[in-house]
Order: structure tokens, then C-alpha cells, then sequence
């Protein structure tokens, strides 16, 4: 089973601290319109999720690409973007069904999570851990092993047993 | 290396009564000499509102603020709103986090400037260097979170910021805030009724900018170093779960949590009123400001009882204080319902129990009656009373219009010696520490630039109690035990200039000052790497002492003196009582504290006013002579 960056909304803070380093990771410049994730929120409710690519196998904005220029990479199995192919048309944002891709804020053509090759600059400066590396079937253990990281550090500050 | 700089040299000043804005370049010296935020907050103020003028006239201004890291992934940034306060009549300064301030700098703005008075309620829309009005009639009257939400759904856009005002300072209540994200305060000091008063109902704003820095390199390498310093500190577990709550349980184990309107620093039911209680019952996560790895906030949900179906952000520790021990309830889930009417009605925490703990002393000794209070029973810890007196006051109605200007003004009106249960310095309500046992922080209220505040100085060096580094960083051993008087002005001099740094450049006091890990030559080269301009930790000193100094020269003008630097009597005069252990016995020693504090200023301490010279030596000349043509004597 393939790694991937994996979500955990229920512990995300929604500080945006992912987009901001996205942008600067890769746009060399704090540019959160730029990122290739963003965090919607919804504040009177107290919910906040990462937007992100997910590296679908079948890809519903590759499918959409009328010149081919998004594509799987057979070995990487990541999403790529031939830049001299793009024509900056949109129908790929208009595709994701997770709304996980946008348009770059000065040039014509699509953002998206290229992983950082396997090592996302976000999930280093997600305090929460709401952003992590990994594979669907560690996503439950990762979740457990964060609600215990908690218990933890609740107990060690006199905290009883929840 | 490039000649980038993460200040956008920019500020938008908006002409209320023409409708109309203009961009204006700041001039880069002031930013080099006040950084941004409240710094260059408060130089404007100086320079364009003169002594003597109306808090709520059309000459009062509004100036927002942020500075040179907001927009970059420096953790946790904010914004100042600094006018002429319609509460104190001095200073008025308040600043919140979130994320309103950092769009504003991808708006492509520094500074915003409100002047005038605009005719009908507007709001003001700042989109990537424009600025648009719209009628705000239709707004009139909803709270903070209506108002929100109307706004977001017109401009049809959800990463838009809005800094709004609630019902409360439309309907004349001085102690109104601006409120962002829903529960984010600029809370003190009433710079909502300076916005209710110019009808600027609230600001959206939306940026799709970027921002640089001028090495990005060093800049980057700076931030993983403060980033592994908040990770690898003691406090970091405990601020992550519980924030500033943590210090109810904390402050009473000491016996200097506020307590009964200050009457005492112990609260017997803190346990059930605890940041522990609410991170075990009623929180479901954490929550943080822009950017930041503390995530100190908390969303939370009341699932049973008379208050179910309560959900909101928060609270922070003073207003979990305020609407518990300082009025005696023990009720948790009903102080969370008085703190969520103040943040949609949108006031202030701290000035709205002070007034509820006072009104509560008053009914005890027969100055307030049933008959003046429209009925309610004031007797301590009476929660229900609380919160129907606050409705009260939020609405400006009834019993509630005697405190609508705050606590000093509810005592004047009352008289017959209430005078003496008013815990205010310069018209401002304290906080939830108990100042006989922390003295630093005592004398920190008392010479705040913007009355009785704990935020302009946070010195927590005193609870250290180590002698050795007591002697070590201030040259007096006593200087880091919290009962000691001595060694307290260079503790609070030292500190008040940080906590302006951290002001100016709009980050959090949490981390800037409470967790170390900016102090002045690292924020020095954390400058260089976002502007270019080379300081030295020194000279970021002298930033933080200039700002002080220039609040000072603002608040001498409308005729600030030594006298004005005390605290109420309860806190100099009467001794904290036995069953507060460790501080029980204790009083502020004001008068030898003020003396060393005007010591290490260069201040007059006969009359607490800047000496010339002390102004001279921060570059202050021009500002100084300006004072001395008022027929102000500046001594030599």
C-alpha cells in the first residue's frame, strides 16, 4: 500500500501553519494563495480540514486534462504536471471531486500536492499532527497513538485517568 | 540576498466623512525606529491627535497595525488597534490574534488608518490594495457572530477576515471591543466604541498576496530554531492542552488568584471553575492563531444542563477568572455562558466582571440595594444574577447603564465609598492576579501605558525564585522572588520593552516573552532576515524602550503624572489574608517600587515625567519639544 499525506481533521487547529510553509517550500515567498494545500474552516462550528491532493489512482483532473499535461507518474504513482503541455484551461480544478486543487494566483496553471517527494514540508510544522505521512492502514493507529500522546501529556500535567 | 523586505512600506488611510481612501507610503524611518504594530501605532497617534481631544469626536483616529513578520510562518501573529480611549481618556491600545491581521498584510497593507466620521453605518471592504464601502444599515444591531457570518456570505468567500463591532458599542458601551474570528478581543481599552462612534460597523479583508523576506535563508533558519525552542519547552505540553487556563489552579495554589473582587487570593471552588475541568468535560480540540505551533486555544461544547448546546472558542484564562472566582461562582458552564455573551454582544472580560464584582461588594455593604439593582440579588457567587446583570450592561439598559463607562466612572456615580471597591488603575480594571503576591506585576499595573493592564509588562521572570539569576540578569538577587519589592523597576522597565517588541512586530506574548524565545538580539537578527535593516540586539532594545517612552509623552499630555501610577488601596494598604499561604500578610509597596522604575527610565521621580534627556537618547527630540510647547516641563 502506497504512503501518502494523510488528514486527521478532528485534531487540526486550523492555524494554516501547512500553507504558509507550502508556499514558502515552493513559491520561495509566504504566499498562502499559492499553496498546494488549504485549510477550510468553519469557525462557530470548531471545523477545520486540510484540502489536499490524494493521489487518486484514477485520477478524476487527469481524466479531465484535455492535452494529457496531468498525469500519473507509473513510478512514483504521483499526480504530475507537464508544464509545456498545460494550457492553463482549469477543468482539472473544476474535476477534483475534493476540491483539493486550485489555479496558481499568477500563473496559468493547476497547484497541487506533489508530496515534497516523500517528505511533505507541512506535516514537519503540523503541531497537532493532523498532517501526517503514511499509509491508509496506518491512519487508526496513527490517530490512536496521537489521542494516547494526549492522555500522556494530560496525566504528566496531574490530569486523571479520561 | 535581495532588496526585498516583508514590510510592505504601505498603509491605507480612509477618510470616513469623504468615503474615501488614499494609499500613503510610511516613511522608513519610523518603521526602523518602531518596527510596526503598536509602535507605529502610537507614533501616529502622538503626532496626529493632539492633547485634548474627544475620544468620541471626528478628530480621534483609529490605526490597525501589524508588522514586519505578520505573513510570514513566523508561529502565532496579531494586530494592534491603538485611538485615544473613550474609557481612561488616556492611551488606548488593544491588540488580538488570529488571522485578520495577516490578511490585512497580504492585502498589501502595514498600517490602516480610520479618520473622521462617516455619516451612515458602513463597513469597509480591503481587497488586495482596494478598499470599498458598503452600507451597513442592515448590519446595524447584530452581534459579532451575525455579523460574521452576513459578511462572509455577501463577499461570498471564506477565507475572508473581518474585524467587527457587537451590539454593545452601538449602544454606547465604553468598554467595547473589536472582535475577529468570532472570539479573538481587541478587548481593552474600548476601541469599539471609537468604531461605533466613526459607524464603522466592521472591516472585512482579503489578500491573495505573498510576502518576502529579505534573506529568505537566515530568515527560515531563525524560525526552526525558535520552532525547536516552543517544542523542547517545559511549558509546551501544558499550553497545548489547556493554554493560559492552566493558571486558575496555578494562581490559587499560590494564593494570588483574584478572588472575590480581589479580596482574597484563594478560591475554594477553583477546582470545579479549573482550565482542567474545561479541558476534561468540554473541550474537543485545540485551536490556533495564524501560523502558530502553540496551539493555546481550545473549541469547546456544553452538552448538558441549562447552558447545553453552547459552543464556542476559548476562554482564555482571564476571562475564565473573571466570571469565577472574582465573583464567586463555582458555576463552570455558566461563566462560559457570560463570556460568550460578551464576546457576541463584544466587550471586555476584564472590565465586565470587575464591574460585577464591585456591584457585588457594593450590595454586601448596603451601598447597593435591591432597589437600585433592578432587583437582583447580589450576593457572591449568585451566577444567575451575574449573567442578568451583564445582559444589563451589554444592552446599556436599566441597572446595566450605571457601568457602561466602566468601573472608576460606576463608582463616581455611585459615591458613598464604593470608590474603594474599584479595582481599576487610570480608569482601566485589573486582571485576575493577585498583585501583593506578584509584584512586579503590581507595579506593572500601576505604570502601564494603558491603565491598570498586566500585557504591557507580563514579567513572570519574578516567579522564577532563584536569587542567583535574580542577581545574574538584573544585579539584584530579590529582582526574581515575587514577594520582594526590590529589584521590581528594572524587572518591569526591562520587560515592558519586550512586551513592545512583541507588540510592534504583533506576535504573541506567549512565546515572544513567556516562553523566551525571542529575545532582543535574536529579534534583532530575525529583522534583518525579513527587512534588511541591520540592528543590533541593543538597538531592539532601544525600539522597545522609544514606543514606552513615546505612550509616556502621550499620556503626559492629557496630564499623566506620578500620581496617576498607583493602585487601589486594597492592594497597597490592606494585607492579603492568612488563608493565602505563601503571600498571605502581603501588600504592594508601591511608593519605593515607582522610584526604581523612574530610576531606570531616566524619569522624574518626583513627577514621573520623561527627563529630556532620557528622550534625547532615543531619538524623542522632536516629540519632547513638542510636549515642552504645551508649557509641559520636561526636567533636565
Amino acid at each position: 500500500m502506497k504512503e501518502r499525506l494523510m488528514i486527521s481533521p478532528e485534531v487540526c487547529t486550523g492555524c494554516r501553519a501547512c500553507e504558509i510553509t507550502c508556499s514558502f517550500a515552493k513559491e520561495r515567498a509566504f504566499w498562502p494563495q499559492a499553496a498546494r494545500i488549504a485549510v477550510i474552516k468553519m469557525e462557530a462550528e470548531g471545523y477545520d480540514r486540510p484540502l489536499v491532493c490524494r493521489q487518486c489512482v484514477k485520477p478524476a483532473c487527469a481524466g479531465a486534462c484535455p492535452t494529457g499535461a496531468l498525469a500519473r507518474d507509473d513510478d512514483s504513482g504521483l499526480l504530475r504536471l507537464d508544464e509545456d503541455l498545460c494550457v492553463g484551461c482549469a477543468v482539472c480544478v473544476e474535476a477534483c471531486p475534493f476540491g483539493a486543487m486550485r489555479m496558481h494566483p499568477e500563473r496559468d496553471m493547476p497547484l497541487f500536492c506533489d508530496t515534497c517527494d516523500g517528505d511533505p514540508a507541512c506535516v514537519k510544522r503540523c503541531t497537532t499532527k493532523a498532517l501526517f505521512w503514511g499509509t491508509t492502514a496506518d491512519y487508526a493507529a496513527r490517530a490512536g497513538q496521537q489521542r494516547e500522546l494526549h492522555r500522556k501529556r494530560w496525566q504528566g500535567m496531574g490530569g486523571e485517568e479520561a | 540576498m535581495s532588496n526585498k523586505s516583508s514590510w510592505s512600506h504601505k498603509a491605507l488611510r480612509v477618510d470616513l466623512n469623504k468615503r474615501h481612501a488614499t494609499v500613503e507610503e510610511i516613511p522608513r524611518k519610523w518603521q526602523e525606529q518602531y518596527l510596526g504594530g503598536r509602535g507605529l501605532n502610537v507614533k501616529r497617534l502622538f503626532d496626529e491627535v493632539p492633547a485634548g481631544t474627544d475620544p468620541l469626536g471626528p478628530e480621534n483616529k483609529m490605526f490597525f497595525g501589524v508588522g514586519p513578520l505578520n505573513g510570514t510562518h513566523f508561529p502565532g501573529q496579531r494586530f494592534n488597534v491603538t485611538a485615544k480611549s473613550p474609557q481612561t481618556g488616556i492611551l488606548g491600545d488593544s491588540n488580538a490574534g488570529g488571522f485578520f491581521g495577516t490578511e490585512l498584510r497580504f492585502a498589501g497593507f502595514d498600517q490602516l488608518i480610520l479618520e473622521g466620521e462617516s455619516e451612515r453605518p458602513v463597513w469597509l471592504y480591503i481587497r488586495d490594495g482596494h478598499l470599498e464601502f458598503f452600507d451597513a444599515d442592515d448590519l446595524t444591531g447584530l452581534d459579532t457572530w451575525e455579523t460574521n457570518h452576513a459578511i462572509q456570505k455577501r463577499v461570498g468567500d471564506d477565507r475572508v477576515q473581518i474585524a467587527c463591532i457587537g451590539p454593545a458599542a452601538e449602544k454606547g458601551v465604553a468598554y467595547s471591543g473589536i472582535f475577529t474570528n468570532l472570539v479573538r478581543a481587541c478587548a481593552r481599552t474600548g476601541m469599539g466604541r471609537v468604531m461605533a462612534q466613526k459607524k464603522v460597523k466592521a472591516i472585512a479583508v482579503r489578500g491573495q498576496g505573498r510576502v518576502d523576506v529579505h534573506d529568505p535563508d537566515a530568515f527560515s533558519r531563525i524560525i526552526e530554531a525558535v520552532d525547536e525552542d516552543i517544542l523542547n519547552h517545559p511549558d509546551f505540553p501544558s499550553r497545548i492542552v489547556l493554554g493560559t487556563t492552566r493558571l486558575v489552579t496555578a494562581l490559587n495554589s499560590l494564593g494570588m488568584l483574584g478572588t472575590k473582587n480581589h479580596r482574597t487570593g484563594v478560591f475554594a471552588a477553583a477546582d470545579q471553575v479549573s482550565g482542567e475541568r474545561l479541558a476534561r468535560e468540554f473541550n474537543t480540540k485545540q485551536k490556533g492563531c495564524f501560523g502558530c505551533t502553540v496551539p493555546c486555544s481550545r473549541y469547546f461544547i456544553v452538552r448538558e444542563g441549562p447552558y447545553a448546546g453552547l459552543r464556542s472558542e476559548g476562554p482564555e484564562f482571564e476571562s475564565l477568572g473573571s466570571f469565577t472566582s472574582r465573583i464567586m461562582n463555582d458555576d463552570l458552564p455558566l461563566a462560559l455562558k457570560c463570556i460568550d455573551m460578551c464576546n457576541r454582544a463584544g466587550v471586555d472580560t476584564i472590565t465586565a466582571s470587575a464591574c460585577i464584582s464591585f456591584a457585588m461588594e457594593c450590595f454586601e455593604h448596603g451601598i447597593l440595594t435591591e432597589k437600585e439593582t433592578d432587583g437582583l440579588d447580589l450576593r457572591w457567587g449568585n451566577g444567575p444574577a451575574a449573567l442578568r446583570m451583564l445582559e444589563l450592561m451589554v444592552n446599556n439598559e436599566g441597572f446595566g447603564s450605571l457601568f457602561a463607562d466602566g468601573v472608576r466612572e460606576a463608582a463616581r456615580r455611585i459615591g458613598r465609598g464604593s470608590e474603594e471597591f474599584a479595582m481599576e488603575g487610570k480608569g482601566l480594571e485589573v486582571f485576575m492576579g493577585e498583585p501583593r503576591g506578584i509584584k512586579a506585576y503590581g507595579l506593572g499595573l500601576a505604570v502601564a501605558s494603558r491603565g491598570a493592564d498586566h500585557l504591557r509588562s507580563e514579567p513572570f521572570f519574578e516567579l522564577l525564585d532563584d536569587p542567583k539569576l535574580g542577581q545574574e540578569r538584573f544585579g539584584v538577587p530579590e529582582a526574581a522572588l515575587r514577594m520582594e519589592p526590590k529589584g521590581k523597576g528594572r524587572v518591569v522597565k526591562y520587560f515592558e520593552d519586550w512586551c513592545a517588541i512583541s507588540d510592534a512586530l504583533n506576535v504573541c506574548k506567549n512565546t515572544i516573552v513567556c516562553m523566551e524565545v525571542l529575545p532582543f538580539d535574536r529579534a534583532a537578527e530575525l529583522v534583518a532576515a525579513a527587512t534588511g535593516v541591520e540592528m543590533s540586539g541593543r538597538q531592539m532594545h532601544a525600539v522597545g524602550e522609544r514606543i514606552n517612552s513615546i505612550e509616556r509623552l502621550f499620556n503626559v499630555r492629557e496630564g499623566v503624572r506620578r500620581e496617576h501610577d498607583t493602585l487601589p488601596k486594597r492592594f497597597t494598604q490592606v494585607p492579603l489574608p492568612p488563608e493565602c499561604g505563601a503571600s498571605a500578610g502581603s501588600v504592594m509597596e508601591i511608593e519605593p517600587m515607582l522610584d526604581e522604575y523612574y530610576a531606570q527610565r531616566d524619569w522624574d521621580v518626583k513627577t514621573g515625567l520623561p527627563r529630556r534627556r532620557s528622550l534625547v537618547a532615543l531619538d524623542l527630540e522632536e516629540e519632547a519639544e513638542r510636549v515642552l510647547a504645551l508649557g509641559i516641563e520636561l526636567p533636565e
